[in-house]
């Protein structure tokens, strides 16, 4: 407890519900719709695993401000710890509930009956080439699912369509070893701007029913193949969903 | 638990830990160890001089019958005492562990302080460091000496069946009449606060840091244990409780300004303060709690110690 009311993992009391801006996005700008959201647990921990996409992507604030609003539930999300390098970047993750994505925070975080959001496409989701659109790049290692085993805690996959449109990636190029996209946004407001500014497309989720493990928590070590398998499952699972509600999509903006 | 010996026994956290072993009725004698400093008398116990490569301790140890060991001298940027003096520490760790590792000798436990600088301070590390995470690689002090002294312990428990030995890992002390590194650096009037950086801080309360060694010694505790008190806070509530005059410094290493914020009035920078001040450290505390030892105090109490009233 912090004495400005932060819990223990800086996460701000100010509640995101009475941000006007952030409401504003959420309802107007991106205009988002959820499907499946009783499979969003009323009370315990889950790990929530969905996919990645878009530059500066903006799908963890929705799943976070989407289960807040619609669920009353709080969400925090996993991020690279590069961002907490920066000055005021990780301050500020923090205060809307981002955590340093190690397996022990995950760990502790579920331990303590919260839901955890994890992107298992880590950095290859943003970046991926304009041929990979729509399509869930490798799910890791599948650490994600040692992580749910040994907290004993189910799976929640969360689909989004929507958050690629926008910033829709017309070219990608190398530099320093990095896949570098260019989007859209930044041929037509610059680097700096269109790094922030995001297209209206509407942004659809849908919640798929919570895989389960049938193996005992709290183990060291689960077998590799096993993990892989099962994320494996995951991934093809959300992709095929991903599938279908692009087929049922008439329209980037209008849904 | 009878006959104890206590090293570092000048030190704030030896003095506090002295002073509670003598109130208990049970321990009949307190004997303190203190090197550079002649045989005298600190709060009613018996204290004397042994440097740290001396082989008469061991035959002192057999010939007092000292049953429990506390050895608290490696730390004494955390309790407050002068400069770490880093590797000559460590030989006085090894001189002890030799003196109490003879299976027909009276020591049954030793507990060795240590401390929370074992971890490094990164951004890629867990908010809670849990005692098998891993530790810093580097050769700075006091990090490396300290992990060098957990090994010899280590060493020591592994091969004397007869000896149970607690590496307790202390979080920043304050209050209780002690006080560490951090706490001296928000003392004087001008307080750093880096830009762009809230830093999660830990703190351990001094009379929380004496139960949990009493605990330790009492229970002869065996293994490696992270201790510091309940809760966490952000540097933004240490600047807050001791309401100096924070003065936003650039959140880079801080190694070439050292000594010209020390000129400024900033006491006790450190050498590599900088990850410190920027990503913050903690501590998990729950494999103490689950050998059931809970701290009395939390992180209010802590603040409270720091706080302008406190250090009236």
């Amino acid at each position: 407890m912090n004495l400005d009311g932060a819990d223990h993992w800086g996460r701000s009391a100010a509640s995101a519900l009475e941000n006007r801006f952030l409401r504003a996005a959420y309802r107007d700008w991106f205009r988002v719709t959820w499907e499946g959201l009783e499979h969003i647990p009323r009370d315990g921990a889950a790990l929530l695993v969905a996919n990645h996409a878009g530059m500066l992507p903006v799908d963890g604030g929705i799943v976070q401000l989407g289960i807040d609003f619609e669920r009353g539930r709080i969400v925090y999300a996993l991020a690279h710890h590069g961002f907490w390098r920066v000055p005021f970047v990780g301050d500020l993750l923090s205060r809307a509930g981002g955590v340093v994505g190690h397996p022990s925070n995950a760990d502790r975080l579920l331990r303590e009956g919260h839901l955890v959001l994890v992107f298992p496409e880590g950095g290859k989701g943003p970046v991926k080439d304009t041929d990979e659109h729509n399509h869930l790049q490798r799910f890791g290692r599948g650490g994600f699912v040692a992580t749910a085993m040994r907290a004993g805690v189910p799976i929640v996959p969360i689909v989004l369509v929507g958050t690629e449109d926008t910033t829709p990636t017309l070219a990608t190029f190398r530099a320093f070893g990095q896949q570098v996209p260019i989007t859209l946004n930044s041929l037509m407001l610059g680097p700096i701007l269109g790094a922030f500014a995001h297209l209206p497309a509407k942004i659809s989720l849908r919640v798929l029913p919570p895989v389960h493990f049938d193996v005992p928590p709290n183990r060291d070590h689960y077998a590799r193949s096993l993990l892989m398998d099962r994320a494996e499952s995951i991934r093809s699972d959300m992709q095929a969903s991903l599938d279908s509600m692009l087929l049922a999509r008439e329209s980037v903006w209008r849904g | 638990m009878r006959h104890v010996l206590v090293t570092g026994a000048m030190t704030p956290l030896g003095r506090g830990l002295v002073a509670r072993l003598r109130e208990d009725p049970e321990i009949e004698k307190v004997i303190g160890v203190e090197p550079r400093s002649s045989s005298a008398w600190i709060d009613g116990a018996e204290l004397v001089a042994f440097e740290p490569d001396d082989r008469e301790l061991a035959r002192f140890i057999d010939e007092q019958k000292i049953d429990s060991v506390v050895h608290c001298a490696m730390t004494p940027s955390r309790s407050g005492s002068a400069e770490m003096r880093g590797p000559a520490d460590v030989i006085s760790t090894m001189r002890l562990c030799a003196a109490v590792s003879n299976p027909r000798g009276p020591v049954r436990s030793l507990v060795l302080i240590s401390s929370s600088e074992v971890f490094v301070a990164d951004a890629h590390a867990p908010l809670f460091s849990a005692e098998t995470d891993p530790v810093s690689l580097g050769d700075e002090e006091p990090a490396a000496s300290l992990i060098e002294a957990e090994e010899y312990a280590r060493d020591v428990a592994g091969s004397c069946a007869h000896l149970n030995v607690a590496i307790l890992r202390f979080a920043e002390m304050v209050g209780g009449g002690m006080a560490g590194a951090l706490s001296a650096s928000v003392a004087g009037p001008l307080v750093p606060a880096p830009i762009g950086f809230d830093a999660p801080v830990q703190w351990l309360h001094g009379d929380d840091a004496i139960a949990a060694v009493l605990f330790a010694a009492r229970t002869e505790l065996a293994g490696v244990y992270n201790v510091a008190s309940r809760d966490i806070v952000r540097w933004s509530d240490v600047l807050a409780t001791v309401r100096h005059f924070a003065v936003p410094v650039l959140p880079f290493e801080l190694g070439p300004l050292i000594p010209l914020l020390e000129a400024v009035g900033f006491p006790h920078v450190r050498e590599g303060a900088g990850p410190q001040m920027r990503y913050g450290s903690a501590l998990d505390t729950e494999k103490l709690a689950r050998a059931g030892f809970r701290p009395r105090f939390d992180q209010r109490d802590c603040l409270a110690a720091l706080g302008p009233e406190a250090q009236r």
